[in-house]
């Protein structure tokens, strides 16, 4: 968009493209729980950077939304000089927010949900054995004076 | 040297197998619809052989035993998730009839805040207007009828709920007897080493449909399963159940106790952990707001009255009744004290025409005389705090159903009857089964051969 039709863009053309850009967030998010639900680690990652992306533009129209507002471009018609449908792209504005709340709403279930079944694994994985690291040797030669001088070598060290 | 007579023996050895392993399949094709079968496999195995020096001879095939296909860590998941969806489901459908006290409508909570502010407004226009004092007094009765109306509705929902908790705990009970008995079944016929697969079916099924009331966490051990609670009290131990019993409390509703003890606040999931998160935790949580906004409306709403002067130039009394000290019940029990529209102390000086009072008691609407928040952004609290965990217990009752939905796909592909894999099988049984019987033939005719040799 260039900067004269940004200058006059109407808060009607700004709510078209934020209900268009509200739509790409929400088909975002289904996504992302596809992928959640098959664990697709890169379908995840992606859907997250587009969630990211979005939310950044859906943020820059909202503070355009402000400046229009605010300079009192709203005169009840599009640039184009349509009539102004603000009620109807507000409402739709609304529905899709709840939308993308519950849809948000499901997904944080579903993370909780997919973080256990990864704990559980891992430590299936992890098994029982040895998780404090290899015991001490029998007989390391190391005696009750040498290991005490062990010791308080590593404690100076690590308050220096 | 290996007589005719053992070639026929291993031969019909290979005849019996394969008839027990076709058995297997038309049982698996049988089930396939059965709700919780788990296909079964047979295990083949070649029979000890003989040594007849120096040569070692195969003696055929043994069906050792028909084992049951599952999977434990998936079922165990399954159970758990089952937990959880009936945990959700049944706190989303408590707090989505609770919502319905809140939704918007003529005679809602938040309306018929604004209707007596608005009264009063109109009223604070001529404070001698016995009419415009009348509808201050309806205004009012309408706001303490709909505070009355709300809190009594969740009162007897608590109730309700109370009751479905009586009647789980029977179904539980059901569930923990037939598993002990299921139990007792598998024990005998393990123990002789049978196959108990259709009745660990069974027990399987029924440890699932447990779940979705009470959280259980299953034990095994030998031939056999211990079932607790989440906080270690046995249900079921071999063959022997334990039962839940129910008792009413000193406030009416019922402890759940498992050999004594109240286990009531350790239970955390399946139906049981959902309705009493909602009848001990979210429901009590709304009326306790509930009182707070209506011991606050009334505190604030009697304060200016008793500042200003009614229609007799008298010093106001109270408006609504005054709330308990602890506030308590203030939502089931608010009601407007008087009846005479002109007791109302709309005068702050004592004069008819004097219209101070009701301008300050207008102003109440947006003072923060309710927790640090006016009457209405209160509310809008309330409202805030009931969507907002409906919201979170639908979502994550979907999050379960999905899950669920995954994992017993899971169970499908792994436990479940493939009839195209079925009728493999059979083809290949068949076909075995047939050499076998052509093997018998052949040394039918050896024999006949052998016989006939003599005779001649």
């Amino acid at each position: 968009m260039t900067y004269d039709s940004i200058a006059n863009e109407t808060e009607d053309d700004l709510l078209r493209t934020l209900v268009t850009v509200m739509r790409e967030l929400e088909s975002s998010v289904e996504d992302s729980r596809k992928a959640l639900l098959a664990l697709d680690l890169a379908g995840i990652e992606r859907g997250t950077q587009d969630h990211l992306a979005l939310v950044r533009k859906i943020d820059s129209l909202l503070q355009r939304r402000r400046t229009i507002v605010a300079g009192g471009r709203f005169e009840g018609t599009t640039s184009a000089g349509f009539p102004s449908l603000l009620p109807e792209l507000d409402e739709e504005l609304r529905q899709s927010q709840m939308r993308i709340s519950d849809a948000l709403r499901l997904q944080s279930a579903l993370l909780v949900r997919a973080r256990h079944k990864l704990r559980v694994l891992a430590n299936m994985l992890a098994g029982p054995a040895r998780p404090y690291g290899p015991p001490p040797a029998q007989n390391s030669g190391l005696t009750n004076s040498s290991a005490r001088q062990l010791r308080r070598e590593n404690l100076e060290s690590c308050r220096a | 040297m290996s007589s005719l007579n053992a070639s026929l023996a291993t031969a019909l050895s290979g005849l019996i197998a394969e008839q027990g392993a076709l058995q297997t399949t038309t049982n698996n094709v049988s089930n396939v619809n059965t709700p919780g079968y788990s296909r079964q496999q047979p295990v083949l195995v070649s029979s000890d052989p003989v040594v007849v020096d120096p040569l070692t001879f195969g003696t055929g095939v043994t069906l050792q035993s028909v084992e049951s296909i599952r999977d434990p860590i998936l079922e165990s998941r399954i159970q758990q998730e089952t937990q959880g969806q009936g945990q959700f489901g049944s706190l989303a459908s408590a707090l989505q009839q609770t919502q319905v006290n809140f939704s918007s409508n003529s005679g809602d909570i938040g309306t018929s805040i604004s209707n007596f502010f608005d009264s009063i407004n109109q009223l604070s226009t001529n404070p001698a207007d016995l009419s415009l004092r009348q509808g201050v007094l309806t205004s009012a009765g309408n706001l303490a009828t709909s505070l009355n109306t709300t809190a009594n509705n969740l009162t007897q929902q608590r109730s309700n709920l109370d009751l479905s908790v009586v009647q789980t705990v029977s179904q539980i009970n059901q569930f923990t007897q037939q598993i002990a008995q299921l139990n007792g079944q598998i024990s005998t016929l393990q123990n002789v080493g049978q196959n108990a697969g259709t009745f660990i079916d069974q027990r399987t099924q029924l440890i699932d449909q447990l779940s979705s009331l009470v959280d259980v966490s299953v034990i095994p051990s030998d031939n056999t399963i211990t079932l607790t609670t989440a906080n270690g009290t046995s249900l079921v131990t071999g063959q022997q159940s334990f039962q839940l019993q129910t008792q009413a409390n000193s406030s009416g509703l019922h402890d759940i106790y498992a050999q004594g003890v109240d286990i009531t606040s350790t239970i955390a999931s399946g139906l049981v952990g959902g309705t009493l998160q909602a009848r001990d935790q979210q429901i009590p949580a709304i009326q306790s707001q509930l009182d707070s906004l209506a011991a606050g409306l009334a505190n604030s709403v009697n304060g200016v009255q008793a500042g200003g002067f009614d229609l007799n130039g008298v010093r106001g009394t109270n408006l609504f009744t005054p709330p308990p000290i602890s506030g308590v019940g203030a939502a089931a029990t608010i009601s407007v004290a008087i009846t005479d529209p002109a007791l109302i102390a709309a005068s702050s000086d004592g004069r008819a025409g004097s219209n101070g009072n009701a301008e300050a008691m207008y102003a109440l609407r947006n003072q923060a005389v309710i927790s640090g928040q006016s009457p209405t952004d209160y509310y809008s609290g309330v409202i805030f705090n009931v969507g907002n965990a409906t919201a979170n217990a639908v979502a994550e009752q979907s999050a379960s159903a999905l899950v669920l939905q995954q994992l017993n796909d899971q169970r499908a592909s792994i436990s479940g009857v493939s009839l195209d894999q079925e009728a493999a099988n059979m083809v290949q049984y068949q076909q075995a089964y047939s050499a076998s019987a052509q093997v018998i033939s052949t040394i039918n005719s050896m024999m006949q051969t052998v016989i006939n040799m003599k005779t001649s």
